[in-house]
């Protein structure tokens, strides 16, 4: 069997398998739960002031008063036709054409079987604040007729519900008609694009300032950029609205009536939250730029000016556009900033997590259609990119890097200025945090008093959330990045029919599932035997390593890119077998190119939230689910300041290390 | 690569155990109480039971019981506290009858068992003092039915569908006033996705008034944040909050000294003086900061919670 | 193949024999029907232009691409579906793909250490191999401290030190400059001769295939358009194809009749040679011309453009309105004279 033989060929299929049940399976469970609507139901009120239907409260089956107050008749397509008549204050009568079947399973589960269809009934009957007995319980007698007499409780609600099920686009209809629900959708499309309208003026600029002209102190300004970029999500709402809140530090400073609370708070937020990806990725843009395309347009007789926006913007278009995509991803996904500082604004990830995890309003099906309609948001802004891309598919290969341009003195005030207001803005979130963690804190306002009681505390209660955090960054960023080196190795260099091109597919699928709708899926797919991994700290490093596969694997093929195949061949042809070579050869030459996207790996997973907050049991609770609870419930924030200080000590210590030494030394490559 | 294969199963064999081990010594508890409700209690248990070592999960009532459900069969919670009783009757198999000694203790009790009466909560008006004048406080319910809150910042409710207190408190005015006092209120009214957010918009300004959970108004009160607390002379809503064994809890034994360590008496004094709750011990006086339940008309939910999830979500929709 | 790691004799070069190899990506052909049997220690060059093929057959024979139809033995042996890394070859790659992460020490010794050669042994046959290409204390080094001529003598190291009966090299010279290269050439060839590994090299240079080579195949268009001795392919190209090539060329078209080669515009010349009569191209190298005075030769012709190219002189020289012949001549000729030209070391080529 060539399977056997082919190690590689027995990883992708083991992969594709892997990939296929965890990335694949869990998003078509969301989509059938979609379309599936259960059989119907519908309810009634009995009290002393007659029986009364509650339409509110049916679905598929009409209900109508026959004479007011006394008797209902209850229809459905189908032929289904149930008469109902009150007989005393916690009696009724059901009767139908036919005989009514009754089931009683002795645990309260009473069920009538008519018309071909099972109909189970519950009563809901209040209960005053001090009563000492219990409702009456409900229970059902066959009559010689072939009706059915029912005893309930007083006052009761009662409710007959189909549970067969049904394909239904009804959810679909409902989500479109709904108000809440197109709401949320504007909202969540308005904040993404604006956000990143607001984050790419700023970014693409600083980066072209940054890029072509010779500012000081450029390579500190990258690096705050690029520790701004990994900064835990939710920093930036909690922070902001301490500040500018109604009740906010500055706000009542100043004694400003305004609040930062609401839809313009929420962009403002998710503009400084996605900023740095823009700026990132336009910088290395701009610095890619073949210094002969620039100087050819001004032998032309360009002026800077002119060549900046006819020659060097377009050039660079393709990585402006690449940070735009990524930028708007994040924030239409983003969970955190709209659910703290949004108050009662509505957007998608929020309706999701709360329909799908909520008391009473538990609505999967909402659930699961909103995180359709997400990712078929998500994967129209994908294809967008992706046309774009194609169309003006070209890459700039820098035979010569541009030289920057020297400034003026004011030119260097002007621009250190403006990099520096920027900064400010980005890490005031930050400073903040880092301020409030020596303010003692009471009922969930900070003090002007300086302690250090919000860590001794955070010592006291413990930092077993620092290990959940530590241990799913650093397993899921070794399973990541080994599964990424593997995926990109035979994306690259194996390349089998079929089989790769499914397996790239599937792999960068996570990349428009937003977290929210990953840890949903999960959860619909890994919840019963013997896939049981709910609640587990598997599930959590699961989801981790799904949502950064796509990203190790285009690390990873990057990296191997840069590997000549002839250093591969140079081993076999010394007698090294295919998974040798892998280990010895492409592997560590891999790796060299590939520490930074492992370090951003382990960034992206010790600050992920959205995923976390849907999945996480305890004892398994990370750092950011801890932090971002403390933030909603009337906890007291010192200590999550603290926690969160000692979150960014787990981010910016890797990543200073990385930008520190890691380049250090440089392969050559073939 | 077998050999790497076996290796790697070897290790994934070994870290799954780890889960079930290290959660042996541990009471798992979920609950809706904030820190600061909850600390002085678990304080004092710690104290009454030093060998058992409480792990606490915090979320919205909604968001634990979901949990729950998500859970059910396999369960790692052992307890649940909090929430009000609606919430353990509308689902209560997800919770075990236990019969403690201190059942019979309390104002009010459940015949069948599964939840345990823990404190009664009230939830007066909260007003922002930034936001409306003292000539402005709304002195009744009805009072908040007027088209000014708008213009102040507005009246701020918690979603039924997403918080027990916003069931509570919308099940018992439509209990009182009827449905169409209701729609009325929720007219001009922002919604929001949690007590806790609602209580927090009013203390911190964001809108002009909404409802309050008492203890936690009275020691904002205390602190001298900007907020009115009033008891409203036409009604106060109010629900037992409660605590229950989870079915299939994995530490039965822990989970029972738990309940029977809430329900007694040293318990609910610490309840009074530490986190101003009314108790639920028909023997243990109220906080003297909150007013005798006599001087108030007490009104609790009367239509269950579908029922006002239902009808508040057509009122939002129209 | 133990013998080979334990016995410290080297082994002999191996025969190589392909019988009727072909490989297709697709609908491209890139090899047809090659047929050739490369002798136990000979140098062998594949000579070509790109896209000719010769690397793909290069690679065929080391394993990398799989043959769709033929077969390849070593020594008899068939290998065609041996994997690559199981052949034995030592391979010496256009980029050296030396890997760059490793020391020249590690990089040498990945092949020994993978035939579980003790470490002792290790050590020897590394300084060995490195002494062999001329190479001393740069053990510990990096690829990048290294010149490009200093890594192509590791890559050879690297492959020789497994003491393979079997060397491939795959245009190795071909990112060093020229002076290095010609030096080069020599050494590379006393060192095969010294070892007596068969070696199969890959160049689209001639001049580099003429040096070195023992035999040369020339490949065009997947196919082996002529397999001789250097000289043979120099002198008697048998197409048109490896006669312009290898080193320049006048052709005039023609045909062969009673005895003589009729140009198209009816002038004849006398043959050494004739052969059969009919169609043919006559093929003469631009130093091979006779120059002599005007009217001595077989046809006359006028100097029309003179081109210096160091060791001589190369001039064009006019044989009518559209056609003209060059000639090289060790001192420059005057535009406008008219010499005859003398076409002795002629032959002919004729259509297949």
């Amino acid at each position: 069997m060539r399977v056997w033989r082919d190690n590689w060929l027995l990883f992708t299929i083991v992969a594709l398998v892997l990939c296929v049940a965890t990335i694949l399976l869990p998003q078509l469970r969301l989509l059938s739960a979609s379309v599936i609507g259960d059989g119907g139901s519908f309810s009634m009120v009995h009290r002393g002031s007659g029986l009364e239907p509650v339409p509110e409260m049916s679905d598929q089956f009409q209900t109508e008063a026959v004479d007011k107050g006394n008797a209902l008749k209850v229809t459905r397509g189908g032929g289904f036709a149930l008469d109902i008549s009150r007989m005393d204050r916690q009696t009724l009568r059901l009767s139908a054409a036919e005989r009514i079947g009754t089931t009683d399973d002795g645990n309260g589960h009473l069920s009538l079987q008519l018309g071909g269809s099972s109909l189970a009934v519950t009563q809901q009957a209040p209960r005053g604040l001090f009563n000492r007995t219990a409702p009456d319980p409900l229970s059902a007698s066959q009559e010689p007729d072939g009706s059915v007499v029912l005893k309930h409780a007083a006052n009761a609600y009662l409710t007959f519900n189909d549970p067969g099920t049904r394909l239904t686009i009804s959810n679909y209809i409902d989500f479109v008609t709904g108000n809440e629900t197109v709401k949320a959708t504007l909202n969540s499309l308005f904040i993404s694009l604006s956000a990143t309208l607001i984050a790419a003026l700023i970014g693409v600029s600083l980066a072209y300032v940054v890029a072509r002209f010779d500012v000081m102190g450029t390579n500190g300004i990258v690096f705050f950029a690029t520790m701004a970029s990994v900064s835990p999500p939710f920093l930036g709402a909690y922070s902001w609205r301490l500040l500018l809140g109604r009740n906010g530090v500055i706000t009542n400073g100043l004694g400003v009536d305004f609040s930062i609370v609401g839809i313009h708070g929420v962009i403002w937020v998710i503009a400084w939250l996605v900023f740095p990806v823009i700026f990132l990725l336009s910088y290395s843009a701009f610095r890619g730029l073949d210094a002969s395309h620039v100087e050819a347009a001004e032998s032309l007789g360009a002026n800077p000016a002119k060549a900046r926006f006819s020659v060097e913007i377009p050039l660079a278009m393709p990585g402006i556009i690449t940070g735009l995509y990524l930028a708007t991803m994040a924030a239409l996904s983003d969970f955190g900033t709209p659910r703290i500082i949004g108050l009662d604004l509505n957007v998608l990830p929020v309706l999701i997590y709360t329909s799908f995890l909520s008391e009473a309003g538990r609505n999967p099906a909402l659930a699961a259609t909103g995180s359709v309609v997400l990712v078929a948001i998500s994967s129209l802004f994908l294809m967008a990119q992706q046309i774009y891309l194609a169309k003006r598919g070209f890459s700039v290969v820098s035979s010569r890097a541009i030289d920057r341009r020297p400034l003026s003195t004011t030119g260097q005030i002007c621009a250190l200025g403006f990099a520096g207001l920027v900064l400010f803005f980005a890490f005031v979130p930050h400073m903040t945090v880092l301020v409030t963690s020596f303010m003692e804190w009471r009922v969930g306002l900070p003090r002007f008093a300086f302690t250090l009681s919000n860590y001794t505390n955070m010592l006291e209660s413990g930092l077993t959330p620092a290990w959940v955090t530590l241990s799913l960054g650093i397993a899921g960023t070794a399973v990541a990045f080994a599964l990424g080196l593997g995926i990109a190795f035979v994306l690259v260099r194996k390349r089998y029919a079929v089989l790769a091109p499914v397996l790239s597919v599937t792999v960068m699928m996570p990349y428009v599932i937003p977290g929210t709708v990953l840890g949903i899926g999960l959860i619909m797919m890994f919840n019963e035997a013997p896939l049981q991994l709910t609640g587990t700290w598997f599930i959590l490093a699961l989801a981790y390593v799904i949502r950064n596969l796509p990203f190790t694997v285009k690390a990873s093929e990057a990296a191997l890119r840069q590997v000549h195949p002839a250093l591969d061949e140079a081993a076999i042809s010394l007698g090294a077998r295919p998974l040798r070579v892998f280990l010895t050869v492409t592997a560590p030459l891999m790796l060299a190119g590939a520490v930074t996207g492992a370090t951003l790996t382990f960034l992206h997973i010790v600050t992920e939230l959205s995923s976390t907050i849907v999945l996480y049991r305890p004892p398994w609770k990370p750092m950011t689910a801890v932090i971002f609870e403390n933030t909603l419930v009337d906890a007291d924030f010192g200590v999550s300041a603290a926690q969160t200080i000692l979150l960014m000590m787990i981010i910016y210590v890797p990543l200073y290390l990385v930008v520190r030494y890691g380049q250090s030394r440089r392969i050559e490559n073939a | 690569m077998s050999r790497y294969l076996a290796l790697a199963a070897a290790a994934m064999g070994a870290a799954m155990l780890v889960p079930a081990t290290a959660s042996a010594a541990d009471l798992v508890v979920y609950t809706s109480h904030g820190e600061t409700t909850s600390s002085p209690i678990l304080d004092a248990f710690k104290q009454a039971h030093p060998d058992i070592n409480v792990t606490i999960v915090r979320g919205g009532t909604g968001e634990v019981v979901e949990r729950l459900r998500a859970e059910a069969g396999n369960p790692t919670a052992d307890v649940l506290w909090g929430g009000p009783t609606q919430t353990f009757e509308e689902n209560a198999a997800l919770f075990q009858a236990y019969e403690s000694a201190t059942d019979a203790d309390m104002v009010t009790v459940d015949p069948n068992h599964i939840w345990h009466p823990y404190t009664v909560l009230l939830q007066p008006i909260i007003v922002s003092t930034k936001r409306v004048s003292a000539d402005d406080m709304p002195k009744t319910q009805d009072d908040l039915v007027t088209a000014k809150w708008k213009e102040l910042g507005s009246l701020i409710i918690p979603d039924p569908a997403k918080s027990g207190t916003g069931y509570t408190i919308l099940s018992a005015l439509s209990g009182d006033k009827g449905w169409e006092f209701v729609g009325n209120l929720a007219k001009d009214a922002r919604i929001a996705p949690g007590s806790d957010d609602a209580f927090n918009a009013v203390r911190d300004g964001e809108a002009a008034v909404g409802w309050i959970n008492e203890d936690l108004g009275a020691k904002w009160k205390a602190e001298g944040l900007p907020i009115e607390v009033i008891y409203p002379s036409d009604a106060v809503t109010g629900q037992v909050d409660a605590q229950a064994i989870v079915a299939g809890a994995p530490h039965l034994d822990e989970a029972k000294a738990f309940i029977d360590f809430l329900g007694s008496k040293a318990s609910h004094e610490v309840v009074r003086d530490a986190t101003i709750r009314r108790s639920a011990r028909a023997d243990v006086t109220p906080p003297t900061v909150l007013p005798e339940l006599g001087s108030l008309n007490i009104v609790s939910p009367v239509d269950p919670r579908p029922v006002v999830v239902a009808r508040f979500q057509e009122f939002l929709s129209k | 193949m133990p013998d080979i790691l334990t016995n410290p004799g080297r082994p002999q070069g191996c025969e190589v024999a392909i019988e009727s190899v072909s490989k297709a990506y697709g609908p491209l052909t890139v090899l047809r029907d090659v047929t050739m049997t490369i002798q136990p220690g000979e140098f062998f060059t594949l000579l070509g232009p790109s896209g000719c093929g010769k690397t793909t057959l290069l690679r065929a024979i080391a394993g990398f691409h799989p043959i769709n139809s033929g077969k390849i033995a070593f020594d008899g042996k068939d290998v065609s579906r041996l994997a690559p890394w199981d052949r034995n070859i030592g391979f010496v790659f256009q980029n050296y793909a030396l890997w760059p992460n490793k020391t020249i020490f590690d990089n040498v010794a990945y092949g020994l250490k993978l035939r579980k050669v003790p470490k002792a042994d290790i050590a020897k046959r590394v300084r060995n191999a490195l002494q062999q290409v001329q190479l001393k204390n740069v053990e510990d080094r990096y690829p990048s401290e290294m010149s490009g001529g200093m890594q192509q003598r590791i890559a050879m190291a690297r492959a020789l030190v497994i003491d393979p009966p079997l060397l491939l090299l795959d245009e190795p010279m071909s990112n060093l400059d020229a002076r290095l290269r010609v030096s080069l050439r020599q050494e590379l060839r006393d060192l095969q001769q010294r070892i007596g590994v068969t070696a199969i090299y890959v160049t689209h240079d001639q001049e580099e295939a003429l040096e070195l080579s023992d035999r040369i195949a020339v490949m065009h268009g997947g196919v082996v358009e002529q397999l001789s001795r250097p000289e043979d392919i120099y002198a008697r190209p048998q197409t048109r194809f490896v006669a312009e090539f290898v080193g320049d060329a006048n052709f005039l078209e023609g045909r062969v009749a009673e005895g003589r080669f009729h140009l198209e515009d009816g002038r004849s010349l006398q043959l050494a040679e004739p052969g059969e009569a009919g169609p043919a191209t006559l093929f003469i190298r631009p130093e091979r011309l006779r120059l002599v005075e005007a009217g001595q030769g077989q046809l006359d012709a006028t100097v029309s453009d003179i081109r210096y190219v160091g060791r001589s002189w190369v001039h064009k020289l006019a044989l009518g309105e559209a056609l003209h012949v060059w000639a090289e001549a060790p001192v420059k000729l005057n535009i406008g004279e008219t010499f005859g030209l003398g076409f002795e070391a002629a032959t002919l080529l004729r259509a297949a």
